[in-house]
């Protein structure tokens, strides 16, 4: 327990140093990859998305590639493409950039719906598949998509059933007064990026993730999952209630959270935390303006 | 549905206007048309307006439309007081109310006018049927009114219903303690609708022929009788009704008594007590076993015609026990004045039936065999019985007894007094009922308006007035099976179904019947009987209001521990009914329960509001996050150590 919570506050720290201010957004990103989720990091663009995931993939050291995605991008671009080779006279797999341990779908929304669904299906999969051959993708295989606010000018908005493929979705914000002082005085962040050294390998995380499994969930705790989740299916004011793979990824969150927390068991603090970025990009907005997450946490009572 | 849309929409409205409507119905006889037309357009303008996402009709408009229909209705009714002005007013309130509708509260005020007007059709109705149509509107309505909320998601209709089942369910004892205890008056509250509105049904006080032919068709209940022992067989069920003594040729008339104070007959056979449920009539006179000695009908007296009448007419059900003999001595004398009119018979008329009378007169010796030679004649010729008599003219005796020879009881009750006064032995016709149909799943005689039935009574020197029915004589199951024996003969609809059916209709007259000697008997006097029954003594208002609180007071106290206890079921783990007792004993200190909160949330709510309790409340709650979320395995004497502490713990 001692080795994994030092190498969590190693990661935390190094990646505070660079995005500033946002604790509580790393922790939520670290305890989303911990939990072997994929990530959706919405906002405005110039509030530091690509910086995180950047700094992520390098404290945990992870091999990264960034894919811009853009209105005229090809699942091609994506996957990879067979080439022929004319030395050989036969067509070889040339991989696409998605063959990395955490891959930055940048600005996934802008891309129409054929390139994102080439990356999503990856994602679900582990896996891709090209003329008839299938190749493996890296494990651990994170995808961390940013997408910009859906009412912004010339995007594709992600279809729920996409939505739903992101463990959570996480809002970065503007920073504090303060720490955009900071921002403005100091070092640019890209700089700082360049010095990143990994904290930990891969294997590492592995080991991470295994523990996150180990949490202990009583069954008290399940109560409350249910609870909630129940809560969400009932008539009227959700858009549409939480799936059953939803209600396993808050789940999962909660114990990742846990285990950042530096606790062995889940208790229902650990699912409030989490239950925001896990929920609200599932059932939305409700219909009365609240946001739904926010009704939950104040409506269901801990059982 | 958008956040921006109006909360009374047209769902919410629609749901409002059913409740409204099914709160409405049992009123629409006695409403007047054009306010049932007003609350009908109304409502509907309002609906059409919100199904096009219309804005209201201007103010001044809606103000116009409620001032001409209140002043509309003050000058129906010259009062707003009163069972019908009220109601009147109840409604056309609810109906305008809904052109004004544009917030939650407006259409809650409709919803307890919705309750109002349920009620109100108490005050005229108390038919069980009307009862449990009136709870079912209570019922959907309180689930109405439980979606009705602002808080989101409302919930479903199916949810609401079973809830709203639960509330009235919870109300049951309350409406038990209400019923039993609330002070009951002797009186009515309010004046009750007046004879001159409501129809006339029954006997009337006078009889032309085939008035009681037409009655008999109807299978209307006339009354009831619960008899305290055995029934009087059947040729002596005789249901004495208005005696009629003036004769016109062709229609009997009640009289004006001529005499107070008849001297009581003796009485010969047994005695029969039994209790009577009359249904309203509107005339004043009350149905008794032939011949009525005692009853408790609070404002009847017997007239000399031993006809129990009182002052006013039955306009409520009313219940009375009585005692009565079928046969009696009559040793009264009859004055002059009244032989005279018992031997009436109006001039020139009916001649054929005077030289009848005449000579059987000469054949026959005394009054009593002079009665009898005119039975025998109605005995001996061809005289049928039938529902469906020719129509007769002004000499109706004559055409009846020399040319149809067809017809129903008045008919020969008419002719056999008018041959009676013509050989001048004084005669008189009684109207009533006879016989009656036994209820067999509940002990108690059901009489119909088919059982009406007239009869003579001809008064014999030293034995006073006689019981004589000609019906007897030409149709003896008429009289000893009961006018079903008649329609039996009558119609041959009796098919394979007519068992069940009678079965059915029985049942539920006793159901009625149940309803009516165990609910709505229920008055001042049962409720002193209760209450002496409960070792009280002399009970009275003030000793039933006390108990009435006491009841309530229990009641309350065992709702409140039926919730206390609903909440506690849902813990069935230890460590967690002592959080809860932790969370009690710090609401108390004003820090307020959440549901919603968990202990660590709420160990942060202290350290703000109370840091005095900061630390204990502290540990108890992380130690309480252990017990409950703990890794499995927790040793029973921790969770007990756990629930001591929070026994111990004094906030």
């Amino acid at each position: 327990m001692n080795a994994d919570q030092r190498d969590i506050r190693g990661v935390l720290e190094q990646v505070g140093a660079i995005v500033l201010g946002k604790e509580r957004q790393i922790r939520l990103c670290l305890s989303c990859l911990l939990a072997r989720g994929h990530l959706l990091l919405e906002d405005i663009p110039g509030v530091g998305k690509t910086t995180l995931a950047h700094a992520l993939a390098k404290t945990l050291g992870l091999s990264f590639q960034r894919i811009q995605f853009t209105s005229d991008l090809l699942p091609a671009d994506v996957l990879g493409v067979s080439i022929f080779e004319r030395e050989s006279g036969q067509f070889r797999f040339q991989r696409g950039p998605i063959f990395a341990q955490l891959v930055l779908a940048d600005e996934i929304n802008r891309a129409p719906p054929k390139a994102q669904s080439a990356l999503l299906e990856a994602m679900e999969e582990q896996q891709i598949t090209i003329d008839a051959n299938t190749y493996e993708l890296p494990d651990p295989f994170f995808v961390v998509a940013t997408q910009n606010p859906q009412d912004q000018a010339g995007t594709f908005p992600l279809p729920d059933s996409q939505l739903d493929r992101f463990l959570m979705r996480v809002h970065l914000g503007f920073p504090a007064q303060e720490v955009e002082r900071e921002l403005l005085n100091g070092v640019d962040r890209r700089d700082l990026l360049q010095t990143l050294l990994p904290s930990m390998d891969a294997s590492r995380l592995v080991g991470l993730q295994r523990s996150v499994q180990s949490i202990h969930v009583s069954p008290a705790l399940l109560d409350y999952v249910q609870a909630l989740v129940a809560y969400t299916r009932r008539p009227g004011g959700f858009k549409q209630g939480l799936s059953p793979r939803a209600a396993i990824g808050l789940l999962r969150a909660a114990r990742a959270w846990t285990l950042l927390e530096g606790r062995d068991a889940v208790l229902p603090d650990d699912v409030r935390a989490v239950l925001d970025a896990v929920v609200e990009h599932r059932i939305g907005p409700r219909e009365d303006g609240v946001r739904g997450s926010a009704r939950l946490l104040e409506a269901v009572a801990i059982p | 549905m958008n956040p921006r849309q109006p909360f009374v929409n047209l769902e919410r409205l629609s749901w409002t206007a059913g409740c409204l409507l099914l709160a409405l119905l049992p009123h629409l006889k006695s409403l007047p048309a054009w306010i049932i037309s007003t609350i009908a357009l109304a409502t509907g303008i309002r609906l059409a307006l919100a199904w096009h996402g219309r804005s209201l009709p201007p103010a001044y408009l809606r103000l116009a439309v409620s001032a001409t229909a209140i002043a509309l209705l003050f000058i129906q009714f010259r009062t707003f007081n009163g069972i019908d002005a009220g109601t009147a007013l109840l409604s056309l309130m609810a109906g305008l109310k809904f052109l004004e509708a544009r917030s939650l509260r407006d259409i809650r005020i409709i919803i307890l006018i919705v309750y109002f007007l349920s009620l109100t059709a108490l005050l005229v109705g108390t038919s069980f049927g009307l009862l449990f149509y009136l709870l079912g509107v209570c019922w959907l309505t309180t689930a109405i009114l439980l979606r009705l909320t602002l808080s989101q998601p409302a919930p479903g209709l199916r949810d609401s219903l079973l809830f709203s089942a639960r509330l009235l369910l919870l109300a049951l004892p309350l409406a038990a303690a209400l019923w039993l205890f609330f002070p009951r008056f002797s009186g009515p509250l309010w004046r009750l609708p007046s004879a001159d509105s409501a129809a006339q049904s029954g006997l009337g006080d006078r009889m032309s022929p085939g008035d009681l032919s037409e009655l008999s068709l109807s299978d209307e209940v006339a009354f009831r009788v619960r008899f305290d022992g055995a029934a009087p067989p059947p040729s002596q069920r005789y249901w004495r009704g208005p005696v009629l003594e003036d004769f016109d040729g062709r229609s009997w008339k009640r009289s004006e008594s001529a005499q107070i104070g008849a001297p009581a007959p003796q009485p010969l056979g047994p005695a029969y007590r039994y209790t009577l449920s009359l249904e309203p009539h509107h005339h004043p006179w009350l149905l008794a076993l032939d011949w009525p000695a005692q009853w408790d009908a609070p404002r009847a007296y017997l007239t000399p015609e031993r006809t129990l009448l009182q002052s006013e007419p039955v306009n409520q059900p009313l219940d009375f026990n009585a005692v009565s003999h079928t046969q009696i001595q009559d040793e009264s004398e009859l004055d002059a004045r009244q032989r005279r009119r018992d031997t009436r018979l109006p001039q020139q008329r009916n001649p054929r039936t005077l030289a009848l009378a005449q000579r059987l007169r000469a054949q026959s010796g005394g009054d009593a065999e002079f009665a009898q030679a005119a039975l025998e004649l109605f005995r001996r010729e061809t005289f049928f019985y039938t529902l469906t008599p020719p129509r007769l003219a002004l000499d109706s005796v004559d055409e009846f007894l020399f040319d149809t020879k067809r017809g129903f009881c008045e008919h020969y009750a008419s002719a056999y007094a008018a041959l009676m006064r013509a050989g001048g032995v004084p005669a008189r016709v009684v109207t009533g009922y006879q016989g009656g149909t036994y209820n067999r799943f509940a002990g108690y005689w059901i009489v119909r308006q088919s059982d009406a039935h007239a009869w003579n009574e001809i008064w014999l020197q030293s034995r006073g007035w006689v019981r004589a029915d000609p019906t007897a004589a030409i149709a003896p199951e008429r009289i000893e099976r009961g006018s079903e024996a008649l329609y039996g003969m009558d119609s041959a609809a009796a098919g394979t179904w007519s068992p069940l059916l009678e079965e059915f209709g029985l049942r539920m007259d006793a159901m009625r019947q149940l309803w009516r000697e165990a609910i709505l008997r229920f008055d001042q006097g049962s409720q002193m009987s209760l209450l002496r029954s409960l070792h009280i003594p002399e009970p009275d208002a003030q000793k039933l209001a006390l108990l009435l609180a006491a009841a309530l007071a229990c009641t309350s106290v065992w709702l409140s521990w039926q919730l206390q206890s609903g909440l506690r079921s849902r813990h069935t783990d230890p460590a967690a009914i002592a959080f809860a007792r932790l969370r009690k004993k710090l609401q108390t200190k004003g820090i307020a329960e959440r549901p919603s909160e968990t202990a660590l949330e709420l160990a942060a709510r202290v350290r703000l509001q109370r840091p005095d309790l900061a630390e204990r409340v502290g540990e108890l709650c992380r130690q309480y996050n252990e017990l409950r979320y703990g890794r499995s395995g927790v040793a029973a004497h921790a969770i007990r150590q756990y629930a001591d502490a929070v026994r111990r713990f004094k906030a």
